[in-house]
């Protein structure tokens, strides 16, 4: 199967709940012509996702997550068994880490949001269709990037550093900086672990760091008889 | 909230404190009533000997007064001899005329009648006129009054008879005047004197010793004899007056009052007998409270103090009074954990109650502030968008670019609102999967038992995992889903072992199987596998190093390198 070589079309199944969405990703999907993208199918519960492939044996299934009637995690595990050269990208508005790891720890190829560009998702495809994943290395990055920019940064640069932080988002860096685990931070505050992270995840954007270390640093540089 | 039961730990369940041992105080009553015992047993026995010292006195002047009366009694024979034979008109003839037979046939035979042992008869003059003398033992003679005597002494009429040693024997003898018969008065002048005598050998003494129960002797003197008196045993002595008013002779009487000895003897006997008794009775008294009443209080009082009713185990099988007891003291132990288990939970509850009351505050204003912050962003963006969709309309035909780009800004800016909805609701739902990377590898090792069984070994560290950003994790995963199924596919492991540590270089993520290993020829070819890892550890800036394993086996080292500073 040489993607060049071959004219075929890229046969595509999609799984939502949702009419609208599926007529929405069906029509992006049609519009593409550099590759070309056949829908083949589409399932409106999970239930009927692996029966729906068994029948249509598609390369790539766009899967929401959340349905009526169970996961698209779990069709995810069950398409992975039954039909593994089938590539699957979880195409969902849920942008929490835990589905990330979910959906790779179930066996699929990808993890998009479903505000990617139509571009962006006829690329996916592809990729996928090609036997890449879309957690490939450059395409990762991408999607992480898209992840991550849940809010734009609102204080600029390092000057202002701690002084653009909110008061929630100090009391969790100074507990960083104290050699607390998030764990131990969300029970301290009383926050759940993913709020902590949020708040963490904000705070390196403001600080402009990657690393708790980072973020510890510079907070006890600047902010050194504090608690 | 008005709670309808307020537990009131002070009036659940009293604290008994009892203030002396119940052992110390029956110690205390039994040490009592031995006192008292022991005090009325010598009280009594003192009364007794005082009794007892009384009824010796009492018998001594009785057996002096017995002595007396037997002395004049005994005196009293005499006497009438002496009175009845002197008041005698024949008597008074036979003494101006002797006449042997007839003193024979009157005085020699009444002798004996009157126990006595001799008689004389003097004339006026001092002369005697007769004498006889009877029974006495051999060399023993009475004695025999000189006429001065009789002048001396008896002018006048004498009442008592009087006593007289001679020959080392006591004599009793009795002086009276010769008168007419006609002189009843015995005022008249005597005619001379008729004097009886008594021997008083031992066997005078018989009647007095069976009569007053004891030994009887004679001291010769008038000094008074030195008596014993020794409780018990004591002397009693009385004087034996001669003629002229001086004493004699005593009689010596030697008592034994082994009667009050005797009684007395019994009384202790009968005092020891009541004393044994009642220190018997008191014992069992004693074994028996102990037994029944006060061992068995102990331990009620034992387990009440210790708040534990374990050792009344044995005590509630009784089917007693204080079996009950021990029965009600395990069931007020029982209401009294299970009372302390309903105010435990009710506390828990209303605790609980508490939280949840401010979290609901607490979500309230969480979506008060959601609503405020909808309506200042998301509806503003949310118009903005659909005044861009409905301006590009219009330019649907004229300007197809135009009317594109407006559109295109409008998708742009619905995803912004799409953005700011998923912060919004960031934490909002209810069952997100818990982002930890040791649950996902669980997950992972479980959805992948299906290529071949085998034993995943996770150990992640807190704050190294802390440290990894979001894009880090999914690519460890995503190398960790890659080593699992080179593992499984081509090395044959049945057990994974992931290792995640913070180290001073970096963060360090180590994957250890216990499979086949790399293929001979040490080149990585096995699949796109290794190759896909490799490219992966390069995204992230990481070292990476594939060894064999110490056995067998592949290791994979990912370290990522922490930069100290910004």
């Amino acid at each position: 199967m040489n993607p060049t070589a071959a004219p075929n079309p890229i046969r595509v199944f999609i799984a939502d709940d949702s009419e609208l969405v599926r007529r929405g990703i069906a029509s992006v999907l049609a519009a593409s012509s550099s590759p070309r993208i056949d829908v083949v199918g589409e399932a409106s519960t999970a239930g009927a996702v692996l029966e729906g492939c068994l029948r249509t044996t598609p390369d790539v299934v766009l899967l929401d997550i959340r349905f009526p009637d169970g996961t698209g995690l779990e069709a995810c595990r069950q398409l992975a068994q039954a039909l593994p050269r089938t590539g699957v990208i979880m195409l969902t508005s849920y942008s929490n880490d835990g589905y990330l790891y979910e959906a790779i720890a179930s066996g699929a190829q990808g993890y998009l949001m479903k505000e990617i560009d139509p571009a962006g998702l006829t690329r996916a495809v592809a990729d996928v269709q090609a036997g890449r994943s879309i957690l490939d290395p450059e395409s990762t990055a991408r999607v992480m990037r898209m992840m991550r920019t849940q809010r734009t940064p609102q204080g600029g640069g390092q000057g202002g550093a701690l002084g653009s932080l909110s008061v929630q988002e100090r009391k969790v860096l100074a507990l960083v900086a104290s050699g607390r685990t998030n764990k131990e931070i969300g029970e301290e505050l009383g926050l759940s672990d993913n709020t902590v992270k949020n708040y963490l995840g904000s705070v390196f954007e403001k600080l402009q760091v990657k690393r708790r270390s980072q973020a510890a640093a510079i907070y006890v540089q600047s902010n050194p008889s504090s608690n | 909230m008005s709670t309808p039961f307020e537990p009131n730990p002070a009036v659940a369940v009293p604290h008994i404190r009892v203030r002396e041992p119940l052992r110390l105080r029956f110690t205390l009553l039994w040490c009592v009533l031995l006192f008292v015992f022991s005090s009325s047993f010598f009280l009594l026995r003192y009364l007794e000997s005082f009794e007892y010292a009384e009824a010796v006195s009492r018998q001594k002047i009785a057996k002096e007064e017995l002595l007396r009366q037997w002395l004049g009694l005994k005196g009293a024979s005499l006497r009438q001899f002496a009175d009845d034979y002197s008041q005698w008109d024949e008597m008074l003839q036979f003494s101006r005329e002797p006449d042997e037979r007839w003193a024979r046939d009157n005085i020699e035979v009444s002798l004996r009648n009157f126990q006595s042992c001799g008689a004389w008869v003097y004339r006026k003059d001092g002369t005697l006129v007769y004498s006889i003398e009877q029974g006495l033992p051999k060399d023993v003679h009475a004695p025999v009054l000189t006429a001065d005597l009789l002048r001396e002494q008896f002018t006048r009429e004498r009442a008592e008879p009087f006593f007289m040693a001679s020959c080392g024997s006591l004599f009793e003898l009795r002086v009276a005047h010769l008168r007419t018969s006609a002189d009843n008065e015995r005022t008249g002048e005597p005619h001379g004197w008729y004097v009886v005598a008594r021997h008083w050998g031992p066997e005078q003494f018989q009647s007095l010793s069976v009569l007053t129960q004891s030994r009887a002797s004679i001291e010769f003197g008038a000094a008074p004899p030195v008596l014993i008196d020794e409780g018990e045993r004591y002397q009693l002595a009385h004087p034996l007056g001669d003629a002229r008013g001086g004493t004699v002779a005593w009689i010596r009487l030697h008592c034994g009052s082994q009667d009050i000895a005797g009684q007395l003897d019994h009384d202790w006997v009968q005092l020891l007998i009541f004393s044994s008794f009642v220190v018997i009775t008191m014992g069992i008294i004693i074994a028996c409270l102990k037994l029944w009443v006060i061992s068995p209080l102990e331990l009620i009082g034992r387990s009440l103090a210790q708040g534990d009713a374990r050792p009344l185990a044995d005590l509630e099988d009784d089917r007693g009074e204080l079996g009950h007891v021990a029965q009600l003291v395990r069931q007020s132990f029982d209401q009294r954990r299970l009372l302390e288990a309903e105010v435990a939970a009710r506390r828990q509850a209303e605790a609980a109650l508490r939280q949840s009351e401010a979290s609901l505050l607490k979500s309230m204003e969480e979506r008060a502030e959601l609503a405020r912050n909808l309506h200042d962003g998301v509806i503003q963006t949310l118009f903005a968008a659909g005044m861009g969709v409905g301006g590009a309309l219009p330019l649907l035909t004229t300007n197809p670019a135009e009317a594109r780009e407006r559109l295109e800004k409008s998708r742009l800016m619905l995803n912004e609102v799409i953005r700011d909805m998923r912060s919004f609701l960031s934490g909002m739902e209810q069952q997100e999967p818990e982002g930890g990377m040791a649950g996902a590898l669980a997950r992972m090792a479980h959805h992948m038992q299906g290529i071949r069984s085998f034993t995943p070994v996770i150990e992640i560290g807190e704050l190294a995992e802390d440290e990894l950003s979001t894009e880090e994790r999914a690519q460890l995963l995503y190398i960790s889903r890659e080593a699992i199924s080179n593992a499984l596919r081509h090395g044959q492991a049945s057990t994974i072992r992931f290792t995640l540590s913070l180290e001073p270089s970096g963060i360090l993520y180590v994957i250890a199987d216990d499979g086949r290993g790399l293929p001979k020829d040490g080149d990585l070819q096995p699949g796109h596998g290794l190759a896909n890892i490799r490219s992966r550890a390069g995204e992230l800036s990481a070292v990476l190093e594939i060894l064999p394993a110490p056995a067998h086996g592949l290791v994979l080292r990912i370290l990522i390198p922490i930069e100290a500073s910004p």
